[in-house]
């Protein structure tokens, strides 16, 4: 690793000179219980807190045609609906008041059950934690209430445009009816039984599609584990596969929808197809949307917002999917300000399409993305969700230790042929604001296309 | 650990001869260490006509030095001042509102951007943040609220001297570069949080409860006052509070305290005390009866209640506390059970005991979102019968353990991640005068009886106490997008 050549505030008397910081991550046993739940522990005692996320292998893209918002009705459910031997408010009442947290979050092709506790309740929290996962029984109360939850969020989903920007643009771009497109409705959310629901926990929530990280102030590893398979080993493989997913329904070309919500702030979100997760160009990739719209001296962040002032909030990042995700480019500017805006940004893209990235530039994304690389361990648990994330998301064993390499290896020609995916030719724009300031400054970009309030 | 409960962590600390506070808790799980530099300036600190001052300080903090961020500042200063006559007359042709001649705007805007200009040309780029993040800076950020302005980040440790050596340098001789352009930038945080209906109602919560008080004004500032800042008056902000008696330093992690205090003498030594402003703005008179208010805004309904709450300090504090974990506390508290489940009536009903600060007497904040078809009426009825329910009704006793043993948990997992825990150890040393306030808090919460907690219910959630503040949509408009 060379020396990081330092700009001029070396010119601050005395100023350090520091090379390319090494880190390596330490390696993680991987365990498994009876029924092949894969186990990464990390113990540590320095505080008496234990941590557990099981991660599964179901989302919204698993949802059964016409039960769009299935996924999302079933994770909060596991939680707050009841098991076969913790009635929901028992459950509750035990966990609070023990101020033990545990939340279920799902995600487009991932549920993440999280639980945190203090060691000494380790065993009552495990018992809930486990129940409500491997056997949840989704209470009549409990399901409408949560149910009631998912339509009002229906009702509210255009309350702030630039969510509403980003969803619409993702819809266009993979399809309304694409697993990973789709949005739940209140006529899907409504017919969502709670035999469906059990249903599709039975279908997708098993131990081999499951993966858990658990850490903490274990006595020991061993006994650890013998408290894991006591809580879990009952609980039986047998998932269900996942459904394909096919190819997103926009194939190239600029498409721009326009959403009309007079407001002070106008929102673009730009989308534009992204490769597999596993794909040998997501280093190029993370590198190349570094330099184009992560941190203070990315391009976007330093053209649009520092030295034209048109934004405060503008970025670039990748969304990783299993089948093929998407760049995400947004930003938030004055109705008035936003074609100014979007021709910048615009520029920018085609500049990391069209020319490879100077030596320099290259080098600071390396840095800012390889030197904090140290911070995905920073605690026990991150340490042992990312070991377990490496097996979970496809990429196998030894994934992250060759993470670093794999990002100081990529040159500038690499990082170019990723920078295609860039080409704002191809690409759903999707503005949220005032439609009638808006019309004319977008009709400039393409053929503009008017999205319905709903 | 085995199970038994920590004590309080052994934070190293030592008062420099010139004030600054340093706070330092060595652990080494992973080679980084993280820094939280708090000020005891926030927007109450700003004066009517310069609401958001403070935070526009804070942006200009990432701009550079005499230093840094330039190619050679003696060229470059003279092309600042030049920017600055050149918004001192654009400000004053705006000050004329209608009366405004537009070709002369027009004119005088494209010569502050012209100035601006010529000034970028000796800019050295984003070269404090830039030579952070290369080193591995994780997290470099800051953030302004009414009380305090906190710069934070964590670094790989053995880059710590990289940080102290820019850090001290940032605050010692900064240079508001590019001010007017990130003025700009300011003006469109400020949309944003126009374009969010929870920041609309907020701000207008604020405002209708703190009619004088700065307490009033939202932290990004008034549009107006933003418009009209000048360099100068950042500068001011800056020599006037960014004093190394006003500060604590906290560093947490793969750092050695000896270390951590021979890099703080090195580089923070030259920052020189000075006595601060003239305590803070007259306080707020009393309330004279219940205010509400109503905000047109194209989303679903939500409304706020904020009651009046006593001073700072206050024995009645840790009994408010609790009365706001008993309501809104969880899935067990008194608003989920009875609101989202129950009577179904809301999405969601919460709770905070003290905002937007607690320097000055504040506001205990309900919050409440109706499930349609119920509306904020029918919702603030049932948030009102459940508030009479608890002044007449002491919580069990097993509702007040819960929330001690939340409390303990959060203070505990608080102690796990070193930025989340160097900014709570810097803040609570700032503004608390001890870093150990949590600690200190939980003690006052478990003291408090249950008819405690009924009787500072039934003095401070009291109608006469209280502003409410509703978002509806205009009437006759259909939801937009």
């Amino acid at each position: 690793m060379s020396l990081l050549h330092l700009p001029r505030a070396a010119a601050l008397p005395g100023f350090p000179s520091f090379g390319r910081l090494r880190f390596e991550p330490p390696r993680v046993a991987r365990r498994t219980l009876s029924n092949g739940l894969p186990v990464w522990l990390v113990r540590d005692n320095t505080l008496p807190v234990v941590h557990l996320t099981m991660y599964f292998r179901a989302g919204s893209a698993s949802d059964p045609a016409g039960r769009e918002g299935l996924a999302h009705l079933c994770a909060p459910l596991l939680r707050d609906g009841g098991s076969a031997a913790w009635p929901a408010e028992k459950a509750d009442e035990k966990l609070e008041y023990l101020g033990a947290e545990f939340y279920v979050h799902s995600y487009t092709e991932e549920t993440h059950a999280e639980l945190t506790a203090l060691s000494k309740d380790l065993d009552a929290a495990l018992a809930v934690f486990a129940d409500a996962l491997a056997r949840p029984v989704f209470e009549e109360e409990k399901t409408a209430v949560a149910r009631a939850e998912a339509l009002e969020l229906i009702r509210r989903r255009n309350d702030y445009p630039a969510k509403t920007a980003l969803r619409e643009a993702r819809r266009a771009l993979f399809g309304a009816a694409h697993p990973y497109g789709r949005r739940p409705e209140e006529a899907s959310v409504a017919a969502a039984t709670r035999a469906e629901l059990a249903a599709f926990h039975s279908a997708f929530f098993r131990p081999d599609n499951a993966a858990l990280a658990a850490s903490g102030d274990f006595r020991s590893d061993e006994e650890a584990l013998e408290k894991l398979e006591k809580a879990f080993g009952s609980w039986r493989p047998g998932a269900a596969a996942r459904p394909p997913v096919p190819t997103p329904a926009h194939s190239g070309g600029r498409r721009i929808l326009l959403a009309d919500k007079p407001a002070a702030q106008a929102e673009i979100a730009i989308l534009q197809r992204g490769p597999r997760r596993v794909s040998p160009e997501q280093p190029a990739l993370a590198l190349l949307c570094e330099a184009l719209g992560g941190g203070f001296e990315s391009r976007l962040f330093s053209e649009v917002r520092s030295r034209l002032g048109l934004a405060y909030s503008v970025s670039a990042y990748p969304a990783l999917l299993s089948e093929g995700g998407f760049l995400a480019t947004s930003c938030g500017t004055a109705p008035g300000t936003a074609g100014k805006a979007l021709a910048e940004i615009f520029r920018q893209l085609e500049r990391a399409g069209r020319e490879p990235l100077p030596e320099d530039e290259l080098e600071r994304a390396k840095n800012s993305v390889i030197n904090p690389f140290v911070f995905k361990f920073s605690t026990p648990h991150r340490l042992a969700a990312e070991r377990a994330l490496e097996e979970f998301h496809g990429f196998g064993a030894g994934y992250l230790d060759r993470y670093v390499d794999s990002l100081a290896l990529t040159d500038a020609a690499a990082a170019q042929g990723a920078g295609r995916l860039f080409d704002p030719a191809d690409a759903v724009v999707c503005v949220v604001g005032d439609a009638k300031a808006l019309a004319p400054a977008l009709a400039g970009f393409g053929a503009v296309e008017a999205l319905a309030a709903d | 650990m085995n199970g038994a409960l920590p004590g309080r962590p052994p934070v190293f600390e030592r008062t420099l001869p010139n004030g600054l506070r340093l706070l330092v808790l060595e652990k080494t799980f992973v080679p980084t260490v993280s820094f939280a530099l708090t000020f005891r300036a926030g927007n109450a600190d700003c004066p009517p006509g310069k609401t958001g001052l403070a935070h526009m300080f804070e942006h200009m903090a990432f701009k550079g030095t005499r230093r840094v961020n330039t190619r050679d500042y003696a060229a470059e200063k003279p092309l600042l001042d030049k920017a600055d006559e050149a918004a001192l007359a654009l400000r004053g042709e705006e000050d004329k509102g209608a009366a405004a001649d537009p070709a002369r705007l027009a004119a005088l805007r494209a010569a502050l951007e012209k100035a601006e200009e010529d000034a970028a040309a000796f800019s050295a780029g984003a070269e404090f943040t830039g030579t952070l993040e290369r080193l591995g800076a994780h997290g470099l950020n800051a953030y302004t609220s009414a009380d305090e302005t906190v710069y934070h980040l964590s670094i790989p440790s053995d880059r710590a001297e990289a940080w102290f050596a820019l850090e001290a340098d940032r605050f010692l001789e900064p240079v508001p570069r590019e001010f007017y352009r990130e003025r700009s930038v300011v003006m469109e945080e400020r949309r944003m949080g126009e374009t969010s209906p929870g920041s609309v109602l907020y701000e207008k919560l604020c405002a209708a409860a703190f009619r004088s008080h700065p307490y009033g004004a939202p932290v990004v500032g008034w549009m107006d006052d933003i418009r009209r800042y000048l360099r100068a008056d950042a500068e001011a902000f800056h020599a006037a509070y960014y004093v190394p008696n006003n500060a604590t330093l906290a560093a947490v992690g793969d750092i050695r305290p000896a270390e951590a205090a021979r890099l703080a003498e090195k580089y923070f030594s030259a920052w020189k005390p000075a006595p601060l402003p003239a305590p803070g703005p007259a306080p707020e008179p009393e309330q004279e009866g219940e205010r509400r208010e109503t905000v047109p805004f194209d989303a679903e309904p939500a409304f706020y209640l904020g009651f009046r709450n006593p001073p700072p300090g206050h024995p009645d504090e840790a009994a408010l506390i609790m009365v706001g974990e008993v309501l809104a506390g969880g899935k067990t508290c008194r608003f989920y059970r009875g609101l989202v489940e129950g009577r179904r009536l809301a999405l969601g009903a919460d709770s905070h005991h003290s905002l937007p600060g607690s320097r000055y007497p504040s506001l205990f904040l309900i919050a409440g979102t109706p499930r349609a078809p119920h509306g904020c009426a029918e919702l603030e009825a049932a948030v009102w019968e459940e508030l009479e329910r608890l002044k007449r009704e002491p919580p069990s006793d097993w509702e007040l353990g819960k929330v001690l043993n939340a409390c303990e948990a959060d203070i505990i997992r608080g102690m796990e991640g070193n930025s989340e825990l160097a900014r709570t150890l810097s803040r609570c040393d700032r503004l608390k005068g001890n870093w150990a306030y949590n600690w200190e808090l939980l003690e006052a919460l478990r003291r408090v009886r249950p008819s405690d907690v009924s009787a500072a219910a039934g003095k401070y959630l009291r109608r006469e106490r209280c502003t409410a503040v509703t978002l509806a949509r205009p009437a006759g408009q259909e939801a937009s997008a």
